[in-house]
Order: C-alpha cells, then structure tokens, then sequence
C-alpha cells in the first residue's frame, strides 16, 4: 500500500490513536452513510447491519493504537467493514436464527433508535418505488461476495485502486469483478431496465 | 472512436455524467455503430437504478451509540484485573512448560532411536558369534585335494560283505 501522508482522514486517525475523541466523532460522522449503505445492502437484516456498523466503529478505535497511516483511512476501515461482515455472514450461514447480539440485554441505557423519515413519494410512486428497490436490493444481494462489495464500495465513490487494497486483489481483477457484477444485474433486473419504472424524485 | 473508448465512456458515465466533448464523442459512435445502443441504454438504465437506490436509514443518534458503546468497551478493560505478577505466571506457566515438555520429547526421540539401534546391532553380532564356530571354511590344503572335497560330505559306506559274513548262521 502506498504511503497517504496527504489523507486528511489519516491525519484525524493519527489524533484518535493520541486519544482525540472529538477527531473519532468527525470520522464517524463522515463514514457512518457510505459503510451502512455497504452493510445494510450485504446483509438482510436492517437492525444487524446496523448493529455490525457500530461494531466497525468500535473496532476502529479500538485499533487506533495499532494504526499506521500508510493507505488511505478509508481503505483501513472498508476492509475493518468487509471482514466484520464476512464473519456475521458466517456466523448466519452457521446459525441462521442467533441475532447478533440477545436484545434487551438489560445493560444498555441507550435511547431507541431515532430514524428520519427520509421518503417523499406519493402513494402510488411509493409502491413503485419500493417494489423497484426491493427487487435491485435482492439483485444486489445475490451477487457472488466479491463482486458486490466491489460494486457497493464503487457506487460509495471508492476508487478502483482502494477497492483492490480492500479486496487484497488486482486493479484488472477489480475491474472486472465490477463488470461481472454489472453483468448479472442488468440480467437479472433486464424487465425493469427496459420499462423505465423507477419513478423521478 | 473505436470500442476501447466506447468501453471507456461506459466507464466514466459510471462515475458522473459525461462532458459535452465526451457526449459528442459518444452520439458519433452510435451513429456509426447503431447496433450498440441497446447496450448503451441498458448501461445507462442499470446506472439510473443503483444511483436512485435510497441511502440505508442511518439513526440520527449513531454517533452517540457509538461513542457509547465505546465508553462501555474502554470500561470493561477498566473492570478487568490487570494481572499481577503472580497471575501472569500461572496464566502464561503453560507455555514454557509445554515448550520443555515438548523440547524434552524432542530430545527423547533421538536418543531411544539410538538405543534401539545399538540393541539390535549387538543381537545381530550375538548372532553371528553363535553361527560362526558351526560353519568353518576349509583349509586351502584342504580345497588343493579336490577328492578329499569331494569326500567330506560322503559317509563311509558300509561293508555290506563283511555285514553279511556276520550273519552267518553261527
């Protein structure tokens, strides 16, 4: 991995491993969007995905002594992502009824989650909508591991170069995991494609 | 404009909407190539449906369970008993005593090897001395006298003659 001396990212890494708690709250902040799309599009649980999020976090700074700033902060913390969530992958395909963590533990003081009501549809678009999203969801989800987390760090704005970093694979072997990627999807979602159904906001 | 570039274009419009050089490029192409349209469209379709895919809802208070969850970790290392001298070797006297054990038998191996070897050696000398006073060469007088060889595993024979005198009625 090439040295990253100008990522500013690193340089916030570099104060959280000092102890700096305010420089980890702006990390979370900026990457919490960007590895909650890649978690909650890898796994089918929303709460799971969620849950394993705050998981990368928690291990970011728990590793933070340990950090170095010689690749991007962002390649360092989509691989934390990726293998947290080969691993809940496995533990699902092992024990497919567990949760990850026994709710109601009766140890977390924390408030409930709070979602913001993001949708805008009028009803009849919003079942359009929804059914859409569903079925590019489900696509997404069968892709092959490799390749949707190639596609989902791509559709993040993830350079080529960062994803083979997090992938531990070539730049053309990248490239092609995208395309294959891309391949199956217009397949499989080739009625939709054509129709043109997925509403404008 | 050949098919690398078109390739590419397909590429770019991935990452953001094409320049005005690159569209003109592009509608040459297709001018020329009516046939890949289809794939264009579709590329710009399937561009259309994973860029209008919704953000996963994120709670507005995920920073917050997150710094939580943080203090939670960083006191439970609080909470656990650094370990003292005293537990530290009873957690770690495993190991050099798997280490000695290990290098003990390590050591052990060759050693009986050896023992086994030199057992065996002595019985086979033990052996050897048993079977040699048996089986004696012949002098070299001896073996000058071919006949006398050839003699030394015949019997006498017996004079049945003489035998038969003997029985004579008395």
């Amino acid at each position: 991995m090439p040295p990253a001396p100008s990522d500013p990212d690193a340089a916030l890494m570099l104060r959280v491993k000092r102890g700096d708690r305010a420089a980890f709250e702006a990390l979370v902040e900026k990457y919490r969007q960007p590895v909650m799309n890649v978690l909650a599009r890898s796994l089918p649980d929303a709460a799971e995905a969620e849950d394993l999020a705050q998981a990368v976090f928690v291990q970011v700074f728990k590793s933070a002594g340990r950090y170095e700033a010689r690749a991007k902060f962002s390649t360092w913390l989509f691989t934390i992502a990726r293998n947290l969530c080969l691993n809940e992958l496995r533990r699902r395909a092992r024990h497919p009824a567990e949760p990850l963590e026994p709710a109601g533990d009766g140890e977390s003081d924390l408030p409930p989650r709070q979602f913001e009501d993001k949708s805008h549809f009028s009803p009849p678009d919003a079942l359009l909508h929804g059914e859409l999203e569903a079925k590019v969801r489900e696509a997404i989800a069968a892709l092959p591991e490799n390749q949707r987390t190639a596609l989902l760090l791509f559709q993040e704005e993830v350079s080529y170069e960062e994803i083979s970093d997090v992938l531990d694979c070539s730049l053309s072997a990248t490239k092609s995991l995208i395309h294959r990627a891309r391949e199956t999807l217009k397949a499989r979602l080739k009625p939709y494609l054509r129709t043109g159904a997925w509403p404008e906001n | 404009m050949n098919n690398e570039q078109f390739q590419q274009l397909i590429e770019q419009s991935q990452r953001h909407p094409l320049d005005a050089a690159e569209e003109r490029q592009l509608r040459a192409f297709l001018a020329a190539h009516p046939e890949r349209q289809t794939a264009w469209d579709d590329e710009m379709a399937l561009n259309r449906l994973l860029a209008r895919l919704p953000d996963a809802p994120v709670p507005s208070n995920f920073t917050a369970q997150v710094l939580a969850a943080v203090e939670r970790e960083e006191a439970a290392t609080a909470r656990t008993p650094q370990p003292t001298w005293t537990n530290w070797l009873r957690l770690t006297s495993w190991r050099p005593a798997t280490l000695v054990a290990t290098l003990a038998l390590a050591g052990l191996i060759p050693f009986f090897a050896e023992r086994h070897r030199v057992h065996q050696r002595t019985q086979l000398a033990r052996s050897l001395a048993a079977v040699s006073p048996v089986a004696q060469v012949p002098t070299v007088e001896m073996l000058q006298d071919f006949e006398a060889i050839r003699r030394l595993g015949q019997r006498a024979r017996a004079d049945e003659d003489l035998l038969t005198l003997f029985q004579l009625p008395q």
